[in-house]
């Protein structure tokens, strides 16, 4: 369902549900907090580099901006609003862990795992979007199959790490979510 | 107009039912117990607790920033050291099973003096004679649920402990509940669950279930997280004016030594670990060397 420039998509609703189901605490809202600092990172520079969001989409795989920068701002400008995201995510978590207060290390944490595994060179995140970007500015012929490597790589060590914590720990938490963000994928390939 | 700029329906239906299932999501965290919710939790986590690793993410950051480890300020207050917890004088950091041998119920030469009592005294020193003692949990001693009185013999001879503090004190400060659940087994003798003798019981134990959250009762700091045989895994709190409070039994402890915390935030979860018949929060509350009633500042039905 779209209104205006936002989309917000049945597994968004479902993903809520189940984060509502099972947060004892303040999490979720500390991670929809992490999410909107983390967006508004892409926004400002977006907004002041005269670009222009044309939707902001709400799915099961969180949020994504689709916005008008590579035709009209070009790789510099759309390089900063790429990792303006992660920056600020970390920034973030930089000020919230200066302060002494449990809660606060909570959204410290979230920020900087948020930060962190966005600037992973995957495809579909910012890190890989940026790499992409830089390659094409370095005259790279083929930036995204470049990506693509990176992002097998990337999935496969984290995968690694998933089963290793399931198998090991008896923590399957990481793995459904890896499951959940592969079918994802693929649905979206299928119907892109 | 919408109905015609999205035509399809199948998106529309989707979104009803997403919406509808986070309704009964809503509906079930309001209204349903929050055991199945923390059976999920603790199935798909395998027992880690998330919160825990965020603010121990959070902390190492600071830690890295500012190239300290996080106690510096606070830690003084108590009465900690440099070199670590005062021993000496009864202070928080003490091993539990330094302070708390269980005493013998039976012999405990004294002389007789009795500390005044609160809403009753529960233990006398007058062996032989049937004490109303409140004390056993139903789910302990199922023979004793329809007895109703907490009426038991008590051994010749007993006398409560000098270290047990019946009196009513003032506390500096402004309490919050340590945790949800049932009272199960108060200050005072009591025949223990697994031993099977007469031992005072220096705790106010709130049975309920693995995962429940266990919340600061006042504000304070961390003086001490630790495993014990006995205890399982601990968190002891250091509060204004000498006052302490012990958490024990807890699944896992997600508040580091030296942390600063708010009353009511949450520093541990409730677990059956150490020696425990089931899942439930062991509270004491202490003062130097005396153990206090938790009783009379709990609101635990």
């Amino acid at each position: 369902m779209t209104v205006g420039k936002v989309r917000v998509r049945a597994g968004f609703v479902l993903l809520v549900a189940a984060l509502v189901y099972l947060d004892e605490g303040y999490l979720l809202w500390m991670v929809v907090g992490s999410a909107v600092m983390h967006e508004l990172g892409h926004y400002i520079p977006l907004k002041i580099f005269g670009g222009k969001v044309l939707l902001l989409e709400l799915s099961g795989g969180g949020l994504t901006m689709e916005h008008d920068a590579r035709e009209k701002l070009g790789y510099g400008k759309e390089l900063a609003s790429v990792v303006m995201g992660p920056i600020l995510s970390i920034g973030f978590a930089l000020l919230f862990s200066l302060l002494n207060d449990m809660m606060l290390w909570q959204i410290a944490g979230i920020c900087l795992t948020h930060g962190i595994f966005n600037l992973l060179p995957m495809s579909g995140l910012d890190g890989g979007r940026a790499l992409e970007i830089i390659l094409a500015m370095r005259g790279s012929a083929a930036p995204q199959s470049a990506v693509r490597v990176t992002t097998a790589v990337c999935g496969a060590i984290l995968g690694g790490f998933c089963v290793l914590l399931a198998v090991l720990y008896h923590n399957p938490s990481l793995l459904l979510a890896l499951l959940y963000l592969l079918a994802l994928r693929k649905r979206k390939a299928v119907t892109a | 107009m919408e109905e015609k700029k999205f035509p399809p329906r199948k998106v529309v239906l989707q979104l009803a039912v997403s919406l509808l299932i986070l309704g009964g999501a809503l509906v079930t965290r309001w209204f349903y117990p929050e055991e199945t919710r923390a059976f999920i939790r603790r199935y798909i986590s395998g027992g880690l607790d998330y919160t825990a690793v965020l603010s121990d993410m959070g902390e190492s950051l600071r830690t890295f920033v500012m190239g300290v480890p996080y106690p510096d300020e606070t830690v003084n207050s108590g009465q900690m050291t440099d070199n670590g917890p005062d021993t000496e004088h009864g202070g928080p950091g003490i091993p539990p099973e330094e302070i708390i041998p269980e005493p013998s119920p039976s012999v405990t030469p004294d002389d007789g003096q009795l500390p005044a009592g609160v809403g009753g005294v529960r233990v006398n020193g007058l062996g032989g004679l049937e004490m109303p003692v409140r004390l056993v949990n139903a789910a302990y001693f199922p023979a004793f649920e329809d007895g109703g009185d907490d009426t038991l013999p008590i051994p010749f001879g007993t006398v409560a402990p000098d270290k047990a503090d019946f009196s009513l004190h003032e506390l500096p400060f402004t309490v919050s509940q340590p945790a949800n659940g049932a009272f199960s087994s108060g200050f005072g003798y009591r025949i223990h669950p697994i031993y099977g003798d007469w031992r005072f019981h220096f705790g106010y134990d709130i049975a309920g279930y693995t995962g429940a959250d266990i919340r600061a009762f006042a504000d304070g700091t961390v003086a001490a997280v630790g495993v014990s045989g006995s205890y399982g895994n601990y968190i002891i709190l250091q509060h204004a004016d000498g006052y302490v409070t012990l958490y024990a039994h807890c699944d896992s402890v997600s508040a580091n030594e030296g942390r600063a915390v708010s009353a009511g935030d949450t520093i541990a979860k409730m677990g059956s670990t150490g020696v425990s018949t089931g899942p439930h929060l062991h509270f004491e509350l202490r003062r130097e060397e005396s153990f206090l009633d938790p009783a009379p500042y709990l609101t635990t039905e």
